[in-house]
């Protein structure tokens, strides 16, 4: 790898040089393929490995603040109202100067305090009876024919359902599993369906323009830069009012962030200079493009203040070098840094498997343990087993019947918990023979699915989170 | 091709699932070609109509929905300008399609040359292709493809791949353009860039002259502070050009179009 200095490098004063980028050009993203009917499943697009260049040595993050102004949309309250410690004569002067809190916690917040979730997001809507196969289930294999996973190739977990081969490595984390989940208003579309699963809204009526992920940071969030992260880029689901959330991509990619020279430090000063609002244009333009683009650049410069040192040396090596690999090897990093980000997204995605599926969803499962794994392994490692939950969602799951060797957009699906969980299936096994026009029919909306992280893992009542107030399910998180 | 409710059903979604069976695209060639033995070649009710169909009889009914021409024109309106679109104006802008035998190009002229395109400059994001292509040009960046120049993984990193949308509704044009993400992924784009002789020859390292440049002729008064507090400070070195230029890319104007 041969080291190049960018062209703006001033000659007088040549820093550490950046790592130049490999030879080659990386393939495509490892994105859903886009669906167009009637394909040849020879010559389908699956999933190619992508490839990013990556520094080899240590980075540091992070750079002296350059002054940054107005972080996010609003003041951080000390302490935050949700976790205010119930009174005690250890804390009687901390409770004079801190704000009375509005709701009472539900779980006390010496136990939530960094707690934090991670969420994978399967996008594309991933089959849940290929996930977690029913047994014995002979409506299947006349249904599914070859799709449809034989009994003595699952891997053991009940009586009643073995998980999919592709999840090996992770078979023996102790996974919980929530069956007969999705919309009660279920629809058939990825568009709607992902906003209402980033909204945290089921029906789709009135979605609120916040995300489910960016209303739990609003109140999470405590007196640190920033509360959540979506790395593989920015989504819906953390848009919030108050907290600070950012989209993230890649963390080497803020290297110029933390670069002491004076040229770049006069860049980040100019980036702080911009990120101010201007008295003279758009005063209270809160959700304009270009207000929005103001608070990009101080969120940028916050979360290089947040990165103050991360440690990925020795990632690439721990991790499947594809985007979930690298996003869990990066969360894992962010959640040992313990700098108070509480929400993680990550994302993988092809799981809308209209064709090939047998063998592209065995890959994919494959692909989710093999990044899980060492992620679960290395939050233990550090300590922090008992404050990390995983969870994953997905827009829907898929149809009963097969289509064409794959199968088409269904209705209920399923969640995989990681973490303190009590392990085993949970909620209701939906029928396989009384359908909705082909589809599965959910037994848990997954607003009660979110109910049950907002209230049972960070014990802020659903009230606060989800419109409909929709009711947490017990005995999932242990 | 017709927008939600307007006017279609599941049962016609599957029809036409039915009938477009049998079409298969070559990934690796791009030839599109029609396999007898996978099309399905009963007749088919289809938006209320009942025959036997082929790929241009059915584009033409769906074309011919009332529908369709309001449709396809707000989208390629939409994408444009900002404001939203009125129905009479839907109506108009399907119209022009409609008559002009669904060419673009009396389109865009249509919208292109409205008040209401030139009334909302500034007020969308832009996506980053159109902020790679545009600082890119305004750069002059040269070696394309090569070390210092213009790179396939740069726009990758800004995570807007051309011709691979997240899934078949395309990209959503939100506030994630303007996002950490997006930043860092610009300035590293910017910081690899050799900017041409051409420009550095030519162009006055001054605010004024460098905002201009970057077609941005409204600036707010922070970041007109922001260049000339930089350019003032930048006295020891060579590069105040490029920390201009670096500022006026990633300034909250240059993000919106």
């Amino acid at each position: 790898m041969t080291n190049h200095t960018p062209s703006w490098y001033p000659q007088e004063n040549t820093p550490e040089p950046r790592p130049a980028e490999p030879n080659r050009l990386p393939a495509p993203i490892d994105s859903a393929p886009i669906h167009a009917g009637a394909i040849n499943p020879d010559s389908i697009n699956t999933v190619p490995m992508h490839t990013k260049p990556r520094p080899s040595r240590r980075k540091f993050l992070g750079f002296a603040a350059a002054g940054a102004a107005t972080v996010g949309g609003g003041a951080f309250l000390l302490g935050g109202e949700d976790a205010i410690p119930s009174v005690s004569d250890a804390t009687d002067a901390l409770a004079d100067v801190l704000p009375t809190p509005t709701t009472r916690p539900l779980i006390a917040s010496e136990d939530v305090a960094g707690r934090t979730l991670v969420v994978i997001e399967l996008q594309g809507g991933n089959d849940g009876l290929a996930t977690l196969v029913p047994r014995n289930a002979g409506v299947l294999y006349d249904k599914r024919g070859d799709l449809h996973i034989p009994d003595e190739e699952l891997i053991d977990f009940t009586d009643e359902y073995g998980w999919n081969p592709g999840l090996a490595a992770i078979a023996g984390h102790g996974m919980a599993a929530l069956v007969g989940l999705g919309s009660t208003n279920a629809d058939g579309s990825h568009f709607e369906m992902e906003r209402r699963w980033w909204a945290g809204q089921s029906s789709g009526m009135n979605l609120p323009g916040t995300g489910f992920l960016g209303r739990l940071c609003d109140q999470l969030m405590v007196d640190q830069p920033v509360t959540g992260v979506a790395l593989g880029g920015a989504t819906p689901a953390m848009r919030c009012d108050k907290a600070v959330t950012v989209g993230l991509s890649d963390p080497q990619a803020g290297w110029f962030l933390q670069n002491e020279d004076p040229w770049f430090a006069n860049l980040r000063q100019g980036m702080s200079g911009m990120s101010l609002e201007s008295g003279s244009l758009e005063a209270g333009s809160g959700g304009t493009p270009i207000a929005h683009a103001r608070s990009g650049l101080s969120d940028t410069l916050a979360f290089g203040e947040t990165l103050q040192t991360i440690d990925m040396e020795g990632v690439e090596e721990r991790y499947p070098n594809i985007s979930l690999g690298r996003s869990l090897g990066t969360a894992a990093q962010l959640i040992k840094q313990d700098a108070g980000i509480r929400v993680v997204h990550v994302s993988h995605g092809g799981f809308d498997t209209h064709s090939d599926q047998r063998g592209t969803h065995e890959n994919l499962m494959q692909e989710l343990a093999e990044s899980l794994d060492p992620f679960l392994r290395e939050i233990a490692d550090s300590g922090h087993a008992e404050s990390t939950l995983v969870c994953t969602t997905s827009e829907f799951g898929r149809r009963v019947a097969a289509n064409d060797a794959g199968t088409d957009h269904g209705a209920a699906g399923m969640a995989m918990l990681a973490g303190p969980v009590a392990p085993g299936v949970h909620g209701q096994a939906p029928s396989l023979t009384s359908l909705d026009d082909g589809n599965l029919i959910a037994s848990v909306d997954f607003e009660q699915y979110y109910a049950t992280i907002a209230e049972k893992w960070f014990g802020i009542p659903s009230s606060e989170v989800l419109d409909s107030g929709a009711a947490p399910l017990d005995g999932i998180i242990a | 091709m017709l927008g939600r409710n307007a006017g279609y059903t599941e049962a016609d979604i599957r029809a036409g699932a039915r009938i477009l069976s049998g079409w298969v695209v070559d990934w690796e060639t791009g030839d599109v070609f029609f396999d007898s033995e996978r099309g399905y070649s009963r007749p088919v009710e289809f938006l209320g109509n009942r025959r036997r169909w082929n790929l241009d009889t059915y584009l033409n009914a769906v074309v011919e929905q009332p529908a369709c021409a309001g449709f396809i024109a707000g989208k390629i309106h939409d994408h444009l300008v900002s404001t939203p679109l009125s129905n009479e104006r839907r109506a108009e802008l399907g119209d022009v399609l409609r008559s002009n035998d669904w060419e673009i190009r009396p389109l865009l002229s249509a919208i292109l040359h409205h008040d209401d395109f030139v009334n909302v400059m500034g007020t969308r994001t832009r996506e980053p292709v159109e902020w790679m292509a545009a600082a890119a040009a305004i750069t002059d960046v040269e070696n394309a493809g090569e070390e210092n120049g213009f790179e396939f993984w740069q726009i990758y990193e800004s995570g807007q791949i051309p011709f691979q949308p997240p899934n078949v509704a395309g990209w959503v044009n939100d506030e994630r353009w303007s996002s950490p993400s997006q930043i860092m992924a610009r300035g590293n784009a910017l910081l690899n860039w050799q900017v041409s002789d051409r420009i550095i020859n030519t162009l006055e390292p001054s605010t004024e002259a460098v905002l201009a440049h970057c077609g941005i002729f409204e600036a707010s008064d922070s970041t007109v502070a922001a260049l000339d507090r930089a350019i003032a400070d930048q006295t020891e070195y060579q590069q105040g050009l490029e920390l201009l230029l670096t500022l006026a890319l990633l300034s909250p104007e240059f993000s919106t179009i």
